[in-house]
């Protein structure tokens, strides 16, 4: 707690603050001795209480003019959650229902469910920091880790509109690997990626790829929206020649994520209830304990600083109605 | 200013005044009079008049007597008023005023000196030494019309002793006795010649119909101190209880004195002076 004031100046007039402890603002009435008034606690009690609440009144209201706030600061909070980065995959077939129709009357578009039920997702997770990354020809860091549920959840809505024509599956990564490189690793990292198709890799991005994974730690879930009728991850081809990256890009990214050294989980989610049930799954699995620094904004006072003198100025306000006078 | 009412009042002593000067109240000496004293030689009270023949004819020497009386001698008549600030308070002031002069017609109506002196910080002070001149009062009493000065306590008790005459007088200490017991003892001791008739004057609102319930604010006028409080029926009950000891303490202090007290109201009215002598001297 670091209370400052933008306008330190004023604080000069703190010494006003000692003006009723001199008089109060009661009318003063004569009697001939003061001498024959018993000695009264309650008096000098409500005396003493008046002076008190006049002065802090002038004071709150000096410290108000000065105007004070709490400045920005970090906090270090621990909950149980993780960092997570969806990736999100906003190719043009993702726009497409899961039967691999343009949507039509009530019917939802890949995207549309991934985006309903991420925005859920993100909800509920309540020590979560989530990043939006989205890619399709070229990736696009849309919010960066925060615990901002708010932008994030706007950033997956924002994810809606319709997409370009390709998949690049190896820059979408690096993006999102590159949002671990400065948070600290308490935390369990996951990216989550979310495509309907898959894309070779080259070997040079696959070794950078590893290299990554194994340096940020970071877990890999990979929910694949799968078409009907398209290849699936664990399909095996039907003819050896086919057996290639370029025929079969799913199978071949799949064994490529197999083979990086950290946790690694493949959902093939071929309808709504599928995906979410694979996201639910991820839910339960990332759970450890997480130890973040939550930013808070500078807070302006000045509204609890009039609040408290208003308070303390209808003590006085009451105590002027409660004033009586000697009738000589 | 002070209604055209019964104003004068009858006052009496219980001391035989030494005065030389022939007045209304039984004196130690002997003169004209009513009061018979006794008898003297002829040789030594050549007043033939007075020949007592019954005295004469039964003395076996043949000595004549006559007859000596005490003389009705003039006393002096001292007003002394607590000016300070206390006394600004309802209309003390004017009662003051009204007993001053109705004491100073009373005191010229009784044949007796009336002199003035007020307690109050040397330089403003009143004085008016006592004088048998009718109508010498008037521009004093004016004065005192004018309300109390602003000052703060009473004078040093000494000079009042020395203002006040030499012989016995009768003195009206007029005041509402807002003194400390060290101001009350060195005025009564400067006092202690005389004959004392202290008049309490006190204002009714200073202990009576205060407001039920609220918060006052309350300057004392000699002091300038302030003080808030918070006025309930038990405070103002427990105000009036230390009026009453306060009554009961300055009784018993002038009682000392060998004089009973007069509380008299706000209002002056002289009946009630004249019945306060009737039923104390």
């Amino acid at each position: 707690m670091n209370i400052a004031f933008d306008r330190p100046v004023l604080l000069v007039a703190l010494v006003l603050a000692l003006l009723p402890w001199w008089r109060l603002p009661l009318r003063v009435g004569e009697h001939a001795w003061l001498e024959m008034w018993p000695p009264d606690g309650l008096s000098t009690g409500i005396d003493i209480g008046l002076r008190i609440a006049a002065s802090l009144a002038i004071a709150a209201l000096i410290a108000g003019l000065a105007r004070p706030y709490i400045g920005a600061q970090t906090v270090e909070k621990i909950a149980r959650g993780a960092h997570v980065v969806l990736t999100l995959d906003r190719s043009l077939s993702m726009d497409q229902t899961f039967a691999g129709r343009n949507p039509q009357g009530g019917e939802e578009s890949k995207s549309e469910t991934a985006r309903r039920l991420l925005t859920e997702f993100i909800g509920e997770r309540d020590h979560d920091l989530f990043g939006v990354v989205s890619f399709s020809t070229r990736p696009m860091a849309v919010v960066p880790l925060s615990d901002d549920r708010r932008a994030a959840q706007a950033a997956v809505a924002a994810a809606a509109t319709r997409g370009l024509a390709f998949t690049n599956v190896a820059a979408g990564l690096f993006i999102s690997l590159s949002y671990f490189k400065d948070t600290r690793a308490s935390a369990a990292r996951a990216i989550v990626l979310i495509s309907d198709g898959a894309a070779e890799i080259d070997f040079r991005s696959a070794e950078h790829l590893r290299a990554r994974f194994a340096e940020y730690d970071v877990s890999l879930y990979w929910i694949f929206l799968r078409t009907a009728g398209s290849p699936g991850i664990f399909d095996a081809p039907d003819e050896p020649r086919n057996d290639n990256a370029k025929a079969m890009p799913e199978r071949y990214l799949h064994r490529f994520f197999q083979s990086l050294s950290t946790p690694y989980k493949a959902y093939e989610a071929e309808n709504p209830a599928a995906l979410a049930e694979a996201i639910s799954d991820i839910g339960r699995l990332e759970r450890r304990p997480l130890v973040y620094e939550q930013r808070l904004p500078r807070r302006d006072l000045s509204g609890w600083v009039y609040a408290f003198a208003a308070v303390m100025l209808v003590l006085g306000v009451a105590s002027k109605a409660a004033e009586r006078e000697l009738v000589v | 200013m002070i209604a055209e009412t019964q104003r004068e009042f009858v006052y009496r002593i219980r001391w035989r005044p030494q005065s030389m000067r022939p007045g209304a109240h039984t004196s130690q000496r002997s003169g004209m009079g009513q009061l018979f004293s006794g008898y003297a030689s002829l040789l030594d009270h050549p007043d033939p008049r007075r020949l007592d023949l019954n005295a004469s004819v039964r003395d076996p020497y043949g000595m004549l007597y006559t007859r000596v009386f005490r003389q009705r001698a003039a006393i002096p008549v001292m007003l002394l008023v607590d000016r300070s600030a206390s006394m600004r308070f309802g209309d003390k002031a004017a009662f003051t005023a009204a007993f001053a002069d109705a004491t100073a017609r009373s005191a010229i109506a009784t044949g007796d000196a009336f002199g003035l002196l007020t307690l109050d910080d040397g330089a403003r002070a009143l004085h008016l030494p006592p004088t048998f001149k009718r109508g010498a009062a008037q521009g004093v009493i004016e004065c005192l019309q004018e309300g109390p000065s602003l000052g703060r306590r009473l004078g040093e008790p000494r000079a009042l002793a020395t203002r006040l005459p030499r012989e016995r007088a009768l003195v009206f200490l007029v005041s509402d006795f807002h003194w400390t017991t060290r101001e009350l003892d060195g005025v009564l001791d400067g006092l202690a010649r005389h004959d004392v008739v202290p008049v309490v004057v006190w204002h009714e609102r200073e202990y009576s119909a205060l407001p039920r319930r609220g918060l006052m604010s309350l300057q004392d006028p000699e002091t300038g101190r302030r003080r808030t409080l918070y006025m309930r029926p038990r405070l103002a009950e427990r105000l009036r209880r230390a009026y009453a000891e306060r009554r009961a303490y300055l009784a018993r202090q002038f009682m000392r004195q060998g004089r009973r007290p007069l509380f008299a109201g706000a209002r002056f009215d002289a009946s009630v002076l004249t019945d306060h002598f009737l039923r104390t001297a």
